[in-house]
């Protein structure tokens, strides 16, 4: 893996990753990144490394899919049952549990993602013939359905097998956003750029929890991953692309919104200045996927208003 | 530079980052990519700062390298004096815009901002945090400071303090007392709390008071040489060095007034009959070289502890710390790599830790408790309370923090008398510590797996003499926080003895050999 310093550089880790591989081939394949934050955020190292498995897949003309981002074990487990239940198959995942785990790439594969910021590795895959089930991404009841269904749709699924295996999870998910999101209701939200996940986020919290997104700032936006999203966000919302700190924010002091997603850089800050803020790294690091941590993934926007509510003494 | 996956310093412009963040009025503006950012949140992650470091980072990007970067530093210099106003500007490089050789402080100066301009020069690649702090205090003062008319009443500077350190907003309200109360006023207080203008008028001050020789001992001499200044070179911290600080700011100033020492309950907490238990117990002592030299010094003489081993990972301090580990005859561990501090805590088996943050994830791993006496740290050593580690207060607070994670003096024994209990067994660790066990008792696959067979004859390893049931089971009857010593201790005994096999009466002819 490169760093900023070999990138500037210019150390050839490619062609040492290519000898590595012919002294220890076929034991041990060694391959070549960079995770190197010059002009990327850190979940694009995962990125990355996922991109940089796709050239050595093996090629196949089986009709499978491939559901692509590292996700939890527990998360993947109930991914995986959902889709199984639907009678969709053969499934792969990228990343592989195991490197036993066989997993091959052609014209005739289709693959979904489940992480927002995979552009790369998107890009990887559709140069060895594969095409993308474009897709809200599987946060919330109303995002993992749409996640589900375009899929569904994809492999000829009928309405009827699709709402019963659904409709269980999905009123669950309902009910569990119910609770979680009342603190939420009415409220307004501005995303700091940090992760790529913010758009399908804030399509989550507008649509879901009741909330007004006041500006949704991304450190990149990639039309064919994120316009599903984008599609279903209600309108209002400045879109924002890239960093600048300082102006981002002046907008945000301007725009006093009720919670503020930021990094961990900017939150202390802000909440000094009497923002209640949700810190960004921890939705990379939660299982927020699916119907099952639907709830959990509004309680994590939740928590920081109730606490502001719940706390009385503060220094004059 | 080394890519790892922890480590005890940073590189340089971390350090300059810890003197920009504890002034104010002063930014920094630096030459780095995006992923340099992330530094910022050690600052209002870990210290729970309320203002973002006053840091602009220029951001440039892959595309920049090819054409532009001088002009982005430029800008961002511009931009950062246009929104900030500063009373001064430190410019510097990170470790990767180093290599792109922009030259930020020769860009800055040519653009005549109307407020000193200071370039630093770090080299990411052979120094480090400390260097990088120590540097940066010294080029501000050589750049502001001027030579003056010395306070008519008797005054100091206090010179080392930064943001991110381990306790200096509390070692600076305790010495800043102490001062006072001996008749000495503070001129200035810097870096920390200090603004361009303030470092301006360190002339003033008749002597300066170095609490922190890793990042403030250049400037420290610079000021002796240039302004006839001369420092203290004793830290206090700890209950000895407290008093050898205050002989020494007593013979710089000419005060005599008289110190109530009342404050001071450290030595009779230790003289005390319940601190009897901590007479003897082996301590291995690893942060930066300071706070290392100055918690020696307490192990041995104010807590009756034996040091079974020391080090630093500032290599500046190297030749310091070997000195003292002469001195207390054990051998110096100079190194920054976590991985042989945790291998050389293993082999000693000491019954606690004076360290770091990297310490103490390592004590918990090998079930040894462990006190954290140095920088880094983690956001839990940055209290709410008043902690300070200098002063009489500070040899109050450092007793009951080193006390704190051991089995208390009658509790040892509660633990032996009630092993069996379900309460008190070997497994239940020090009663204040909310019943988690410590976590080398149930996983020490080498012994404790190996006990659980039964098995006639036991192995642990290659050249080690082999322990035969019986006494592997007598081992099991001595108290669990002093087990490891004694299995370490017999192996050995049986080693030097020639013996192939260890019985019971081997477990006690070694209790006997090194009975003290």
């Amino acid at each position: 893996m490169g760093s900023c310093p070999s990138e500037v550089i210019k150390l050839d880790l490619n062609r040492a990753a290519e000898r590595l591989t012919q002294t220890y081939a076929p034991k041990v394949r060694v391959l070549e990144y960079s995770g190197s934050g010059i002009e990327t955020t850190f979940t694009q190292g995962e990125d990355a490394c996922l991109a940089a498995m796709v050239p050595v897949l093996p090629k196949t003309d089986a009709r499978e899919l491939i559901v692509v981002g590292a996700l939890p074990d527990v998360v993947e487990d109930q991914m995986v049952a959902l889709l199984t239940d639907l009678g969709i198959g053969p499934l792969r995942i990228l990343p592989a549990r195991t490197i036993e785990d066989e997993i091959a790439v052609g014209p005739n594969t289709v693959f979904a993602l489940t992480q927002p910021f995979l552009g790369d590795t998107h890009a990887a895959l559709s140069r060895r013939g594969a095409r993308h089930i474009a897709a809200p991404f599987p946060f919330g009841e109303e995002g993992t359905t749409a996640w589900l269904s375009a899929i569904a749709e994809e492999f000829n699924i009928s309405r009827e097998v699709f709402d019963r295996v659904t409709e269980a999870p999905r009123r669950r998910a309902r009910h569990a956003i119910g609770q979680a999101a009342a603190p939420l209701n009415d409220k307004s939200v501005f995303f700091f750029p940090d992760s790529q996940l913010e758009i399908p986020l804030a399509r989550f919290l507008s649509r879901e929890c009741g909330m007004t997104a006041l500006e949704v700032g991304s450190p990149y936006i990639h039309d064919a991953l994120h316009g599903p999203d984008l599609d279903l966000l209600p309108a209002g919302p400045q879109i924002s692309e890239g960093q600048d700190v300082d102006l981002q924010l002046d907008r945000c002091r301007a725009a006093h919104p009720d919670l503020t997603v930021c990094g961990l850089g900017l939150a202390n800050p802000l909440e000094a200045e009497g923002f209640a803020t949700k810190w960004a790294i921890e939705l990379v690091f939660t299982p927020v996927h699916f119907y099952e941590q639907a709830g959990d993934l509004a309680a994590l926007f939740a928590r920081p208003l109730r606490r502001k509510s719940i706390l009385k003494v503060a220094a004059e | 530079m080394k890519l790892t996956v922890w480590t005890y310093e940073g590189p340089p412009h971390v350090g300059a980052m810890r003197v920009a963040t504890g002034m104010k009025k002063l930014h920094y503006v630096l030459h780095a990519p995006q992923g340099d950012t992330y530094a910022d949140l050690l600052f209002t992650m870990i210290e729970r700062r309320d203002h973002r470091p006053p840091v602009t980072y220029t951001t440039f990007q892959a595309r920049d390298l090819g054409a532009d970067t001088a002009g982005l530093f430029k800008q961002a210099c511009q931009d950062a004096y246009d929104r900030f106003q500063p009373e001064a500007i430190i410019v510097g490089a990170s470790c990767t815009a180093e290599l792109i050789q922009d030259d930020p402080g020769g860009l800055a100066e040519t653009m005549g901002l109307p407020i000193p301009v200071i370039p630093l020069e770090l080299p990411s690649y052979q120094r480090k945090e400390n260097f990088g702090a120590d540097e940066t205090f010294f080029q501000l003062v050589k750049h502001l400071a001027k030579p003056q008319a010395k306070t008519e009443r008797v005054s100091c500077n206090i010179i080392g303090p930064t943001a991110l350190g381990f306790r200096h907003r509390d070692d600076v309200a305790e010495i800043t007392n102490l001062l006072f109360e001996c008749g000495i006023e503070v001129n200035v207080t810097a870096p920390m709390g200090s603004t361009p203008s303030d470092i301006a008028q360190m002339g003033k001050a008749h002597f300066n008071v170095l609490l922190y020789p890793e990042t403030g001992e250049t400037a420290a001499r610079y000021c002796e040489k240039e302004f006839d200044q001369p420092y203290t070179k004793t830290v206090p911290i700890g209950a000895g060095a407290t008093q050898d600080f205050i002989a020494e700011i007593r013979a710089l100033s000419g005060s005599t007034a008289p110190l109530d020492s009342q404050a001071l309950r450290q030595t009779w907490w230790s003289r005390s009959v319940d601190s009897t238990y901590l007479t003897g117990k082996r301590v291995f002592i690893f942060g930066d070289g300071t706070h290392v030299k100055a918690a020696a010094r307490i192990a041995r003489d104010e807590m009756g502890f034996e040091v079974a081993g020391l080090g630093c990972y500032n290599r500046e301090y190297a030749r310091d710390i070997r000195t003292i580990a002469k001195e207390f005859g054990v051998e110096a561990l100079i190194t920054d790599d976590y991985l042989l501090v945790e291998k050389t805590i293993e082999a000693l088996q000491p019954e606690m830790i004076l360290g770091t943050q990297m310490e103490r994830h390592i004590g918990k791993r090998l079930g040894i408790p462990c006190a954290v006496i140095s920088a880094p740290v983690h956001v839990q050593d940055f209290p709410a309370r008043y902690s300070p580690q200098m002063g009489f207060e500070g040899a109050n607070v450092i007793f009951d923090t080193w006390i704190h994670p051991l089995v208390m003096g009658l509790e040892e024994h509660l633990l032996h008398m009630f092993r069996e209990d379900f309460e008190f067994n070997d497994a239940a660790g020090p009663s204040h510590h909310g019943g988690h066990q410590p976590a080398g008792i149930a996983s020490n696959p080498l012994h404790e797996a190996a006990t659980e067979e039964q098995s006639a004859v036991l192995s642990t390893g290659g050249d080690v003499a082999i322990w035969l049931a019986e006494a592997e089971k007598e081992l099991k009857k001595i108290p669990f926080f002093v087990r490891g010593k004694a299995r370490r201790n017999t192996e050995t005994y049986a080693t030097s003895q020639g013996l192939s096999e260890i019985s019971v009466d081997t477990l006690y002819e070694a209790k006997a050999f090194y009975a003290r």
